[in-house]
């Protein structure tokens, strides 16, 4: 198991290396030129200014070297200077990620509780309206758009209810849970449909296995079977699509952060684009990479311990 | 009258009995008796409609503004209202459906074609082209779609081709991988071994075995692709970073209607009501698609 582990960290290397090399590429491509984006504040410059600050900064040098120092400093915590703010980026973010992290596992939770009951539930009711029901309610989840779901939650249970804020971020745990309620039920739509559709088929595949139906066959109690027998082994399809879809959840915060006014990195790296805050976009992007990576080497981790068959490969 | 091999005679209806139906046959038929492929069909050809003949079907001019007539409730003559301008909602509506149809199919379209290239020649080819495709797959994979997408906008500038470009450099790995996956399975299975064994040529192979097994997969995965693609976009208008105002497009016509949500809300269900419907019978058509052209599902 230890060299299955130490394998799968070697495979990141290439990865976090293609991953750099690629918002490295970004910060290059994106246009304007960064010192006149700097100093656009301040007084004209003249251009033997601008020529040296852009030696200081180590503008002028060639890309190998510019890439090489980008990566040591990242490994020192140093993503720059925001434009807009005048603080470095790394403190931008780590200010916003904890809420976009708080937003993203209270959506993934969300969805795990209503979807896994519906799953499976269809599946042991194969071919009956509930099993309809579960799978009409699951193409809607897959075809309404989150950021849509969102307005009318804030229209129905903010405006005309009056039950829960529509906009920002409660300060007291009480006004935090509030306030955290819509944008991440609005999330987790994201999970949902397609969740409730691995739960399901993931089930029913299980179920169809020879060790369940020698179960039924030595006459033990169909909800032991299907509890017991069957659905610890139908989970671990589920927990390889909730780890595969953490990307596009993530992808979904940029968007609901932006809906909700909630103050994660989603809207940071959003309302930096309108900003021209180039370096807090790139870096933002660096983070939901690394988020992403981060998780899917953690899932491959977890399986060696929940799934014997990959421990003893 | 028709004699067969075995010589007996047989009328022209037993011989049509007997005789195995083509895949396209059983494919076409199994897709025609699905109630959902036709409800999406039914569906998307009244989009498709709405936005070829948009001139002809919307009541008003989408951009014409009308400042005596602004923020009006619906009514007979405006059947979800007018906007902060006095535009009619209704007409926008009808022009969006051309943009978010013309969004989602040509995105659909040039990023599956992008990806069946460059996944067939990494799965056929292998060796370093392999290697550098897949590569750029896996770091792309590790970024989220938006996310990504947020900041190619950055590099190409807010607009709706940019928006459309930023998608289809991103989604076209969808198609690779499955292309790559499909043909690395198929050339170890026997019949192409087998064609192999009787002396068939590579275009042989490629032509006449290979692309029509990956055929029909890509086809459901691109029809799927659509829906992907219009989400996609409305989510990026609705932050400004696709389709600019005035435009009629249902994302940017939702980040409009906000600030006119609690004496409008109208404005703001429509838009979103109609992506639904248009990514609904997408999905609707892509899931009879597979049924009916997935032969490993088929009993």
């Amino acid at each position: 198991m230890k060299k299955y582990i130490i394998r799968r960290l070697i495979l990141m290397i290439p990865l976090v290396f293609g991953v750099t090399t690629l918002t490295f590429a970004l910060i290059h491509l994106i246009p304007g030129d960064p010192v006149e984006l700097m100093m656009s504040n301040a007084r004209q410059l003249t251009q033997e200014e601008i020529e040296r600050i852009r030696d200081k900064l180590g503008l002028n040098d060639p890309l190998p070297l510019q890439y090489v120092r980008y990566l040591t400093n990242l490994l020192q915590g140093d993503m720059g200077i925001s434009v807009r703010s005048r603080s470095p980026v790394s403190y931008e973010i780590a200010q916003r990620l904890p809420d976009t992290i708080i937003l993203a596992v209270s959506s993934i939770m969300l969805a795990l509780v209503f979807a896994l009951p519906i799953g499976i539930l269809s599946a042991l009711k194969r071919g009956t309206w509930v099993d309809t029901a579960a799978m009409t309610f699951a193409l809607f989840g897959v075809s309404i758009p989150a950021f849509w779901f969102g307005i009318m939650l804030m229209l129905i249970f903010g405006l005309y209810l009056d039950w829960l804020p529509t906009v920002g971020q409660g300060k007291t745990p009480i006004e935090f849970t509030r306030s955290l309620i819509l944008p991440s039920v609005t999330l987790s739509l994201i999970l949902l449909g397609l969740v409730t559709r691995v739960a399901r088929s993931s089930m029913l595949e299980v179920l169809s296995l020879d060790y369940v139906r020698t179960a039924h066959a030595k006459g033990m109690g169909a909800r032991r079977v299907n509890f017991r027998h069957a659905l610890p082994n139908a989970l671990i399809p589920i927990l390889t699509i909730v780890s595969g879809q953490f990307a596009t959840l993530l992808g979904g915060t940029v968007v609901i952060e932006k809906v909700f006014g909630w103050p994660g990195i989603g809207r940071l790296a959003v309302d930096a684009i309108f900003a021209r805050d180039y370096l807090i976009v790139t870096n933002t992007v660096l983070v939901f990479a690394t988020m992403v990576i981060l998780v899917n080497l953690a899932t491959d981790i977890l399986y060696t311990y929940i799934d014997p068959r990959i421990r003893f490969q | 009258m028709a004699e067969n091999i075995v010589g007996l005679a047989a009328d022209a209806e037993v011989v049509e009995l007997i005789r195995p139906k083509s895949f396209s046959y059983i494919a076409f038929h199994q897709f025609i008796r699905n109630g959902r492929s036709i409800l999406g069909l039914s569906v998307l050809l009244v989009l498709v409609l709405a936005a070829v003949f948009a001139e002809e079907i919307a009541p008003y001019d989408p951009y014409k503004t009308n400042y005596s007539n602004v923020k009006q409730p619906p009514s007979a003559e405006h059947f979800i209202g007018t906007d902060e301008l006095g535009r009619d909602s209704f007409s926008r509506l009808i022009y969006g459906a051309r943009i978010s149809l013309a969004i989602g199919f040509l995105v659909s379209s040039i990023s599956t074609t992008i990806g069946v290239i460059l996944g067939a020649a990494a799965g056929y080819f292998g060796g370093a082209i392999d290697m550098i495709i897949m590569r750029i797959v896996d770091v792309m994979m590790a970024f989220p779609l938006l996310v990504l997408a947020i900041a190619l906008v950055a590099v190409f500038g807010p607009s709706q081709d940019n928006m459309m470009l930023a998608l289809i450099c991103l989604i076209w790995i969808w198609p690779a991988r499955l292309v790559r996956g499909m043909i690395l399975s198929l050339r170890e299975t026997e019949f192409i071994v087998g064609a192999k064994a009787v002396g068939a040529t590579e275009i042989t192979i490629i032509f006449r075995h290979i692309l029509p097994n990956v055929f029909p997969i890509v086809v459901v995965q691109a029809s799927f692709l659509v829906a992907e693609a219009i989400l996609a976009a409305a989510a990026l208008s609705y932050l400004g970073l696709g389709a600019q105002p005035p435009k009629a497009e249902w994302g940017s016509m939702l980040s409009n209607a906000k600030e006119l949500m609690r004496i409008l809300p109208v404005m703001s269900i429509a838009p979103g009501v109609a992506i639904m419907v248009t990514v609904l019978a997408n999905n609707f058509i892509g899931d009879a698609l597979r049924d009916a052209l997935d032969p490993t599902l088929r009993n």
